[in-house]
């Protein structure tokens, strides 16, 4: 009899000591993804499918931008399409290369995109479109993670720097494709979340207009290194472009 | 011919000539009209209306002039008495040539004419008669009636004017760029780009007080098992 309960209390206590390992690496697991954005998990949803036309070709030259310029370009006209694919790349490498849709706020008035997929925040609520001439930049956002931990489009924003190029595909009215090129203006900036919205006319204005039509591109992640409240950062990165081509 | 009558026909000529005038003129400002159509002139439109256009003037009635004459004798006549004593009364050659005889006698100025006279002895003497005619001095002139003034009617038909639509002048208003519609650009309430993890955190730390139980139960099954 005692035999038989030793012998149930010590499989007992090998289940519970296998089940409290599992779940402590677990929960290590989980707690790392969360704050670390688990740099050896895949990109959730990386496009899959980049349009047909207008190839972004990575060159060896150092700065993209230059290689594709040329010494007397043509004055920039206005693109009649809706941009559907956003790359950027430093030293022609892409460090983001993404889908772009038309999003427009939420009920809460908060612009967020949908995951795996760049938004691009248009018409009515925001009627630029990135690359025509406007007071206004084209706007658009892009998720870091995703809710469960993982990377997601925008994810490397806050590594883009000054001179990086950013290349947006349109979808033509008249059908086909078309690019625009595009130069990162500075480095990324991590900026008050709160304080981009309420000081956009003021402080934040140079995220959201510009002091002459331009054709100006603003791009929004968030940053995941800043504090976070209530599971979202407080912080986005902003990385503004000018067209170039 | 008198003067008189010389006036009457200058009078006569000259009417004669105004009313000549007259018709002239009067074709002309028939005729004229239809140059004048192409002028330039700006149209005014009038009703229809007659004219009376004059062709003769009138021409006044001239008063005429009676003939100017003088009784002169043209016989004498001697009474024949034929026994009778009494003269002869109211008895002329005319109206009793019987008793009067033709004589050769030329008129002497005074004898009176028209009428019986006596002449010779006194108380005794004869009767003579001087028959007479009217001689002619001036003949008569006769009047000339009032010719009334001749007009002819002359019609005009209305004038109408052709509308003519006056176009003002086109001034193209200065071209203004229609102001743009004002833009929407709403900044959102926040870029919410990092989708929230409260739940993975909030299983993190379930795993980890589960692990945390069961690892505390396996320790207090262990000792139990050494005691």
């Amino acid at each position: 009899m005692n035999d038989r309960a030793t012998a149930r209390r010590r499989r007992l206590a090998v289940a519970l000591l296998v089940v409290g390992l599992l779940a402590g690496a677990a929960a290590v697991l989980l707690w790392s993804a969360t704050r670390s954005a688990l740099g050896g998990v895949p990109m959730s949803t990386a496009p899959v499918s980049a349009p047909t036309a207008a190839p972004v070709t990575p060159t060896d030259s150092p700065d993209p931008v230059t290689s594709t310029a040329t010494p007397t370009p043509a004055p920039l006209q206005d693109i009649a399409g809706i941009p559907v694919h956003v790359t950027v790349l430093q030293q022609g490498v892409p460090l983001i290369d993404a889908d772009v849709n038309q999003i427009q706020l939420n009920g809460d008035g908060w612009l967020s995109p949908d995951e795996g997929l760049a938004g691009w925040y248009g018409p009515p609520q925001w009627e630029t479109v990135p690359g025509d001439l406007s007071d206004y930049r084209g706007i658009i956002v892009g998720h870091n993670v995703t809710g469960y931990g993982t990377k997601d489009v925008f994810y490397d924003l806050g590594q883009v720097r000054a001179g990086d190029s950013v290349v947006l595909t349109y979808a033509l009215q008249a059908g086909g494709f078309a690019t625009a090129g595009f130069t990162v203006t500075q480095d990324a900036r991590s900026v008050p979340k709160q304080d981009v919205v309420a000081q956009a006319a003021t402080t934040y204005k140079w995220v959201w207009q510009s002091d002459a039509p331009e054709r100006a591109l603003s791009l929004f992640s968030c940053d995941l290194d800043a504090p976070h409240i209530d599971g979202h950062s407080v912080d986005n990165w902003i990385v503004t472009a000018e067209r170039v081509s | 011919m008198s003067s008189d009558n010389r006036g009457a026909g200058v009078l006569r000529k000259a009417a004669y000539a105004a009313g000549a005038m007259s018709l002239a003129v009067a074709g002309i400002l028939i005729t004229v009209p239809g140059a004048s159509a192409d002028d330039a002139a700006p149209c005014t439109p009038m009703a229809a209306y007659d004219e009376q256009v004059l062709v003769t003037p009138e021409v006044p009635a001239t008063p005429g002039t009676p003939a100017v004459t003088h009784t002169a004798p043209v016989q004498r006549w001697s009474w024949n008495p034929h026994g009778e004593q009494d003269g002869p009364g109211d008895s002329t050659p005319i109206n009793d040539p019987d008793h009067w005889t033709a004589n050769t006698e030329h008129y002497k100025d005074g004898e009176p004419l028209g009428e019986a006279y006596q002449a010779g002895t006194p108380g005794n003497g004869d009767w003579f008669y001087w028959t007479t005619e009217e001689v002619i001095d001036t003949p008569a002139v006769p009047g000339t009636p009032e010719i009334p003034a001749v007009y002819q009617t002359v019609h005009h038909d209305a004038v109408t004017c052709p509308v003519t639509v006056v176009t003002p002048p086109v001034v193209a208003p200065p071209v203004v760029a229609p102001a743009p519609e004002p833009e929407t650009h709403t900044v959102p309430a926040t870029v919410q780009t990092d989708a929230d993890q409260t739940a993975v955190l909030v299983l993190s730390g379930g795993l980890g007080l589960l692990a945390a139980g069961a690892l505390t139960g396996a320790g207090l099954l262990a000792r139990s098992r050494r005691n």
